[in-house]
């Protein structure tokens, strides 16, 4: 399932959207780390999400996959933080972690 | 909502460009929208155009073949029936097909004008003639979402129009949005109005590139009709301008001369030789039996972006490469691209998940902006005008009514008999009357409760689907899951899953709309904001 690259975008905009402050509460337990580590961090893993999508599928294809990914990764992230921010977080970890296992299947 | 009597000042420049940008957006949204609506839920739909079709015709089961064999199958059967044709177009199966599609031409004949022959469905194995139901399949949704079951031009140049306001309207809305990122990942629920932008606002900037991508490319697959004053400025023949753009087709006259056809399998090993491997998707043969006789064979288009398919035509007689498709210039590979970005054709199983999911945002994105345009204009303590009624009720038309006559379509299938005359038409007026009756009949009921009560209508008309389909067919849901019969169980799971969308919609339009409390808001506390009360602003900017 080559889904890594989604994966990938779904957690860089998780961190994206946690360095900004009206999404940082109700997540109380978590010590988040500072908005200015997270806005560096979220672009960081958006590029590297392109780069595991062009790197697997070539630039064309690459590019196509990695951008399309990257909607449906934020769509599913904004339904899923405006319902439940805890589990958007908690799969936005879970996704990164499997993604590099998902990248070998 | 263009007057604002309570802004009297001169407004700045940019507010000016921001109010007339959110006017004609408003606008342009809602004339289109309800047409829009449809292209964006029944073009999603085509993007499973292959698999619709086979779950249409589930007498027909699909067998993995090669496609030197199944291109051999369906000569042997053409040269055993009519073996006097002019031409016989042949569709390979593949991964998304069951069976091999022919469609026969006969030579001309000045006495009697031949009868139009319906596609021939053939066994990809063995070649002999498939029976199954009688269906225009997946193709109708696609063909619904461009052409809009009007005649010819009709239906085209209004989808058309269509999109071109929806291209306007995005370039509209993304000037009008102004707090694009600070509202990026932001969707408040129960709030009434501030929900209802905020859905539409997220739908539409989230999917931005999927929708100005969708909609331009879809506008510049038909351009040579909606603009046809280049082609004609430049060549005398549209004809000519076929021949410069795509190369000229090898169209031999028949010689009379009969001569064997060679076996197609060395032709396609050739062609694979200079495809790096790939398959022909296509077989066209010309005047088959004659010694000018031809075979092209069209590349297929799987995993590469240009939909437009290399060819390589070989003689028929010699087995001789006679021609091949010129290496496509700059603007034809661009034109190639765009139709193959629009189709996605070369979109493998994840990725066509991809693209129906962002057809989604698309409809949802449509779906909102109608709705908002509603909720912006009712007011709580007056009684609605008559066009925010009308407009109300298209939306229950459009938005509420066109699923249940999609579910319709599907059902139609499974509950008309297979052998009735005429069956595929009468499954597609099952899809309108349901979808216009239905809309029709909900006019009798208060807005809200036509609402919940076409909604839920939708839920029950999905949920039967994998009910019906198991009672009429030997390949429900149960049996499709033992047997490993992924596209079935697949589609089932998916009928059920958009029950589940439906029900949900349906559940949510019944709950009353929360009292605006004006209690601390957990999400956006308005005193850490920098920027205190952005609530009507934004709400004012669409």
């Amino acid at each position: 399932m080559p889904y890594e690259s989604g994966l990938v975008s779904f957690a860089a905009f998780t961190c994206l959207a946690l360095a900004m402050k009206k999404h940082r509460s109700g997540l109380e337990p978590l010590v988040l780390p500072s908005e200015r580590v997270l806005r560096v961090l979220g672009w960081c893993l958006l590029a590297l999400s392109a780069a595991v999508a062009v790197f697997r599928l070539g630039p064309a294809l690459g590019v196509t996959v990695w951008i399309g990914q990257m909607c449906v990764a934020a769509a599913l992230l904004v339904l899923l933080l405006s319902w439940r921010p805890k589990a958007a977080t908690a799969l936005a970890g879970v996704g990164l972690i499997c993604a590099p296992f998902l990248a070998f299947l | 909502m263009n007057v604002r009597p309570t802004f009297p000042a001169p407004a700045p420049p940019v507010r000016a460009l921001r109010q007339s940008m959110a006017w004609i957006h408003a606008w342009l949204g809602l004339l289109a929208g309800w047409i829009l609506f449809a292209m964006f839920l029944t073009g999603t739909a085509s993007y499973f155009r292959p698999e619709i079709t086979q779950w249409m015709q589930p007498e027909l089961r699909s067998a993995s073949v090669p496609a030197e064999q199944a291109a051999q199958a369906a000569i042997n059967h053409m040269q055993a029936t009519t073996p006097d044709d002019q031409q016989w177009f042949i569709y390979l199966p593949d991964d998304r097909t069951a069976v091999t599609r022919v469609f026969a031409r006969a030579k001309p004949n000045p006495e009697k004008p031949p009868a139009r022959r319906p596609e021939l469905k053939l066994d990809p194995a063995t070649g002999q003639s498939l029976e199954a139901r009688d269906t225009r399949g997946g193709e109708h949704f696609y063909r619904f979402h461009f052409q809009l079951q009007l005649p010819h031009p009709w239906g085209r140049w209004l989808a058309g129009v269509c999109a071109m306001f929806m291209l306007a309207a995005i370039i509209s809305g993304v000037i009008t949005h102004k707090r694009i990122f600070v509202d990026f990942f932001t969707l408040r629920w129960r709030k009434g109005q501030r929900s209802w932008l905020d859905a539409h606002n997220a739908s539409a900037v989230l999917a931005l590139p999927f929708h100005a991508m969708i909609t331009y490319t879809g506008l510049i697959t038909l351009v040579a009709m909606y603009m046809p004053w280049p082609v004609k400025a430049n060549f005398d023949k549209p004809d000519a301008f076929t021949t410069a753009a795509y190369g000229a087709p090898a169209e031999a006259k028949a010689t009379g001369t009969p001569a064997p056809l060679l076996p197609v399998g060395p032709m396609i090993e050739a062609a694979g030789r200079t495809w790096s491997g790939d398959a022909p998707r296509t077989v066209v043969i010309r005047n088959p039996g004659d010694a000018a006789s031809t075979v092209t064979l069209l590349r297929a288009t799987g995993g590469r972006l240009n939909a437009r398919p290399d060819s390589i035509t070989f003689s028929g007689a010699t087995g001789q490469e006679l021609s091949r498709s010129p290496s496509p210039g700059p603007a034809i590979a661009t034109a190639g691209v765009m139709l193959g970005l629009h189709l996605g054709h070369f979109a493998g199983p994840s990725l066509r998940w991809v693209y129906f999911f962002l057809g989604l945002t698309g409809a949802a994105m449509v779906g909102t902006g109608l709705v908002l345009w509603v909720v912006k204009r009712r007011k709580p303590n007056a009684a609605p005008f008559f066009g925010l009624k009308l407009v109300e009720r298209l939306n229950i038309g459009a938005i509420a009514c066109l699923p249940s006559g999609m579910a319709a379509y599907l059902l139609a299938n499974r509950l008309i008999p297979a052998g009735l005359p005429g069956r595929a038409e009468l499954e597609v007026k099952a899809m309108f009357w349901t979808w216009f009756g239905l809309a029709a009949v909900s006019l009798l009921r208060p807005a809200k409760r036509a609402w919940i009560e076409t909604l839920c209508l939708a839920t029950l008309a999905f949920a039967a689907l994998p009910v019906v389909n198991a009672v009429t067919t030997d390949r429900g849901l149960i049996a499709s899951l033992r047997t490993g019969d992924w596209l079935f169980a697949g589609f089932d799971l998916a009928m059920l899953a958009i029950a589940a969308l439906c029900g949900l919609a349906a559940f949510k339009a019944s709950r009353k709309p929360q009292p605006p409390k004006r209690k601390a808001s957990v999400r956006a506390p308005a005193t850490a904001s920098p920027r205190p009360a952005p609530v009507k602003e934004s709400v004012d900017a669409l």
